[in-house]
C-alpha cells in the first residue's frame, strides 16, 4: 500500500490536541449498493475505517465504508506463501491472481489486498486478520462515496496513487497513450458523486536538473509540516517531491520542491512517515531494476528510511537537493538503507512500532510485521 | 458430458450409516461455475483446490443454500481450468464423505497472437518513447510481461531494462502500451548516464515478443512476434501542424479530408486528438483511417461536406513518436525559455464543382 500516514513533521502541540478531540469527518452523502469497481488500481485507507479504491478503468475514487474499526490483536505470526493462500480461497493457484494492492486499516490493524483474478480479470478485496483468517471483504452491498476523476480529455487509465490528507482527498493518475500525470483533489469530507479537481504538476526533477510538468507520479503521501498541509510525490527518477495542498486551484499548475534524489534506476513503490525514539523518518521501498548489474542487497527490492526533517528542508531543494548517493557510496547519514526489510514487495504501516510487508521468499511471498526501523 | 458428470463419491470415514451422495455439478454451459450439492440438511460443506500431490488447500469462499431436503455450496467465483477440487461434507456425527472434480482445459481454441505492434514505421527515431501491442484475445495482465517482451540489439542480444515497468492495458486487455524508459531518453538523467540509452542511432533492432506471453486464459500465444527496424537520428522537433499538408475534399460529397504529416505521429492519440468542426462549431461526424506509417489521416464525414469553412482542430498533446507534442518537446528544460505558440488548427472549405 501507499500511504497512511496522517502523522506529521514539527506537528504543533495545538493541531494535535484539536486533531485528536475531533476526528475528521470522512464522509458526507453516502450511497447503498454496489459501486461496480472496474479495476482496482490502488488501495488506501482515510480515517474511521474508510477504504479508499483508485479505479482508472472507472476514472473514479470509491469510498466505502468498511465498518472495520475494532482493533484488534495484529498478525502475530508470519504466513508464507501468503500469495497461495490468498488465491485459495478463490479457487485459484498463486500464479492464478496478482497481488495488486496492501492497505492495513489503521482503525483494526486488518490486512486489506486488492486481488485481480487472472482468468476472468475480476477484482476483489481480501483481508488477513491478526490470526491468519482470510476473509472477502465484498463490495456488492456498501456504504460508498463515488468520486469522479472522469471529464475533458485528461482520461486517465491506471490510478498510480491515493492518499487521505485529512481537508483533502489526493489522487495521481496516468494515462495509457501520454507521457502526463495529473493530481486529483477532492475537499474532504467527501461527497456521492463530487468530482476531483484536477491539476497539473511541476517538478523540479534533480538528476535532470530539469523542471518537468508531465513526468508520472507513482507514489503520494500526505505530510503536515508547521499545520500546513502538503503531498509528498515519488517518482520513477526518484526525487522526493513536496507539494503544498494550499496552493491547489483547479486546472492549475502546483509547483512542487525536490528535497531529495534516492538515486537513478529505482521505482518508489509504498512509502509512510513514523516515529521512532522520538525522532520522525519516511520508509519507502522500492523495486530496483538495475539490480542485475548493480544490486543494493539480495532482492532488487529494497528499502530505505530518511529523516522526515529533509522533507521540512526550505534552502537545499530543487538543484541543491540531498543526493542519497556519490556514485554507487552513500553520500549522507540521513538516508539509510534497511537490511531487515530487503526483499520487501509492498508494505504499509502498522501501529506505530511496526510494518506489515509481503516479502519475497523463496516459496512465494510472506505476510509479515517488522519492527519500523 | 461434464455437464452431468456427477461426482465421486470416494471414502468414507464413518459409514455405519449410508451417506447422504456428494455431487460437484457444473454449471450448464460452464465447467467452471459448479455447485457442491448433497442431499442432507446437516453438516458443513466445503470446496479446496488440490495441489500437485493433492493436499488441500484452504476453503473456497462461496455461499450455502438450503434446497428443502438438500443443500448446495456454490463457490463465489469460478474454478481454475486444469485445476482439481475437492468437496468435503462433514456430517454432524463425524462422518466425512468427499468427491473430486477436474476442471477440464479449455477447448482447442486459436491462441492469441499479436495482430498489429505501432508505430508501424521500419524507422524510428533513436529517442521512440512507446510501442503499442495489440493482441488478438484479452492477455494476462502482470509484470512478467516486462520481462517477455525484448528489444534485442543488431547481435541478437536483449537489451538490459529497456521498459518503465508500468502495465499499462486497455480496459478488454487487447492493447499493451510498452514505455521505453523515459529516464533512459531524456538527456541529463543518470539512468541514461549509467546505463545509456535504450536505442543508439542508426542501428538496427527487434522487439520481440516471446511466445510466453499468455491469454487471460493462461495459454502461451500462437507464435512469438519479432519487428524488425532500424534508427535515425532523436527527434528533437515538435510536430507543427503549420507543416501539414491538407487536401480539399469536394462540397457535397462523401469524399475523405486527407492530411500528410511529415513524420509518423501517435497511433493512438491520432484516433482522439483530431477533430473536424463546420462554420456553426458543430463537430462533423465521420470515420477516420490512420495511413501507413502514421504518416496520414483522413476522414470521411457521414453527411456530404457543406460548402462552407471547415475547422480542423489538434489537440496541443498531440504526440510524435518521441513525445513531442506541437506545444512543446518531450526533453524540454522549463526554464530555456518559451517555445512560439503553436497552430492548433487549420481550416478549409470543401471545393465547389471540384
Amino acid at each position: 500500500m501507499k500511504r497512511t500516514l496522517l502523522h506529521a513533521l514539527f506537528l504543533s502541540a495545538l493541531s494535535a490536541a484539536y486533531a485528536f478531540a475531533k476526528p475528521p469527518q470522512v464522509l458526507s452523502k453516502t450511497t447503498k449498493g454496489n459501486p461496480n469497481v472496474k479495476a482496482i488500481d490502488v488501495i488506501g485507507f482515510a480515517p474511521q475505517g474508510v477504504l479508499l479504491i483508485g479505479d482508472g478503468q472507472g476514472a473514479q475514487i470509491v469510498a466505502v465504508r468498511t465498518g472495520d474499526l475494532a482493533l484488534a490483536q495484529s498478525l502475530t505470526k508470519a504466513i508464507p506463501s501468503i500469495d497461495a493462500k490468498l488465491a485459495g480461497v478463490i479457487g485459484a493457484k498463486a500464479d492464478g491472481i496478482e497481488i495488486l494492492d496492501l492497505a492495513v486499516n489503521p482503525a483494526s490493524g486488518k490486512a486489506y489486498f486488492a486481488i485481480r483474478k487472472q482468468d476472468d480479470k475480476s477484482h476483489l478485496i481480501l483481508t488477513v486478520d491478526g490470526k491468519g483468517k482470510i476473509s472477502e471483504f465484498s463490495l456488492e452491498k456498501v456504504d460508498y462515496a463515488r468520486i469522479s476523476l472522469a471529464g475533458g480529455k485528461n482520461s486517465i487509465s491506471r490510478v498510480t496513487d491515493v492518499a487521505w490528507a485529512d481537508t483533502q482527498l489526493v489522487a495521481a493518475g496516468r494515462s495509457a497513450d501520454q507521457f502526463a500525470s495529473k493530481i486529483f483533489a477532492i475537499n474532504t469530507p467527501l461527497s456521492h458523486d463530487a468530482k476531483g479537481n484536477v491539476y497539473s504538476a511541476e517538478t523540479y526533477h534533480v538528476q535532470h536538473r530539469r523542471w518537468e510538468t508531465k513526468a508520472p507520479m507513482s507514489v503520494l503521501v500526505p505530510y503536515r509540516e508547521n499545520d500546513r498541509q502538503y503531498v509528498i510525490g515519488a517518482f520513477s527518477c526518484t526525487p522526493v517531491v513536496k507539494y503544498p495542498l494550499d496552493a491547489l486551484k483547479p486546472d492549475a499548475k502546483v509547483k512542487g520542491s525536490s528535497v531529495l534524489e534516492l538515486g537513478s534506476g529505482n521505482r518508489p513503490l509504498d512509502m509512510f512517515t513514523y516515529e521512532k525514539n522520538g525522532r520522525p523518518y519516511v520508509l519507502t521501498n522500492t523495486f530496483r531494476f538495475h539490480h542485475k548489474r548493480k544490486a543494493f542487497g539480495p532482492s532488487p527490492y529494497w528499502t530505505v528510511k530518511f529523516e522526515q526533517g529533509i522533507l521540512a528542508e526550505k534552502e537545499k531543494v530543487n538543484e541543491k537537493a540531498l543526493w542519497r548517493l556519490k556514485g554507487y557510496d552513500p553520500a549522507t547519514d540521513r538516508v539509510q538503507i534497511v537490511e531487515a526489510f530487503h526483499g520487501v514487495r509492498q508494505m504499509d504501516k502498522l501501529g506505530d512500532g511496526h510494518a506489515l510487508v509481503l516479502k519475497e521468499e523463496k516459496n512465494g511471498l510472506t505476510l509479515t510485521t517488522l519492527a519500523l526501523p | 458430458m461434464l455437464r452431468f458428470a456427477l461426482l465421486l463419491v470416494t471414502a468414507s470415514l464413518a459409514a455405519k450409516q449410508p451417506l447422504p451422495i456428494l455431487e460437484i455439478r457444473p454449471m450448464a454451459d460452464d465447467p467452471t461455475r459448479v455447485e457442491v450439492v448433497v442431499q442432507s440438511k446437516e453438516g458443513r460443506l466445503s470446496l479446496v483446490l488440490l495441489d500437485e500431490e493433492g493436499h488441500d488447500g484452504p476453503p473456497i469462499l462461496g455461499k450455502v443454500r438450503h434446497r428443502g431436503k438438500s443443500m448446495a455450496f456454490i463457490p463465489k467465483y469460478g474454478l481454475g481450468r486444469g485445476l482439481r477440487y475437492r468437496a468435503t461434507l462433514l456430517g454432524p456425527n463425524g462422518s466425512r464423505d468427499t468427491a473430486t472434480y477436474s476442471v477440464p482445459n479449455l477447448p482447442r481454441s486459436e491462441p492469441a497472437v499479436v495482430k498489429q505492434v505501432y508505430p508501424s514505421a521500419s524507422t524510428l527515431p533513436a529517442n521512440n518513447l512507446k510501442f503499442y501491442l495489440h493482441f488478438s484475445k484479452p492477455m494476462r495482465e502482470g509484470k512478467a510481461i516486462f520481462e517477455q517482451i525484448q528489444i534485442l540489439d543488431n547481435g541478437g542480444d536483449p537489451i538490459p531494462h529497456p521498459w518503465r515497468r508500468v502495465e499499462l492495458w486497455s480496459h478488454d486487455a487487447t492493447r499493451l502500451t510498452l514505455w521505453i524508459h523515459p529516464g533512459r531518453i531524456k538527456k541529463g538523467v543518470n539512468l541514461r548516464e549509467d546505463e545509456g540509452p535504450v536505442l543508439h542511432p542508426n542501428h538496427r533492432y527487434v522487439l520481440l515478443v516471446s511466445r510466453k506471453v499468455r491469454n487471460a486464459e493462461g495459454q502461451p500465444l500462437g507464435h512469438s512476434y519479432r519487428k524488425e527496424f532500424v534508427t535515425c537520428n532523436p527527434d528533437y522537433e515538435r510536430p507543427l501542424p503549420s507543416k501539414w499538408q491538407i487536401s480539399n475534399p469536394g462540397a457535397g460529397t462523401l469524399e475523405p479530408l486527407r492530411i500528410r504529416f511529415p513524420e509518423s505521429l501517435d497511433h493512438s492519440l491520432l484516433h482522439r486528438m483530431l477533430t473536424i468542426h463546420d462554420d456553426q462549431a458543430k463537430t462533423v461526424a465521420g470515420e477516420l483511417l490512420i495511413g501507413p506509417s502514421e504518416t496520414s489521416w483522413s476522414f470521411t464525414p457521414k453527411e456530404p461536406w457543406r460548402p462552407s469553412r471547415h475547422l480542423l482542430r489538434i489537440d496541443h498533446e498531440l504526440e510524435d513518436l518521441a513525445g513531442n507534442t506541437p506545444a512543446r518537446l518531450f526533453d524540454l528544460d522549463l526554464q530555456a525559455g518559451n517555445l512560439a505558440n503553436p497552430v492548433l488548427s487549420l481550416d478549409f472549405s470543401p471545393l465547389q464543382n471540384k
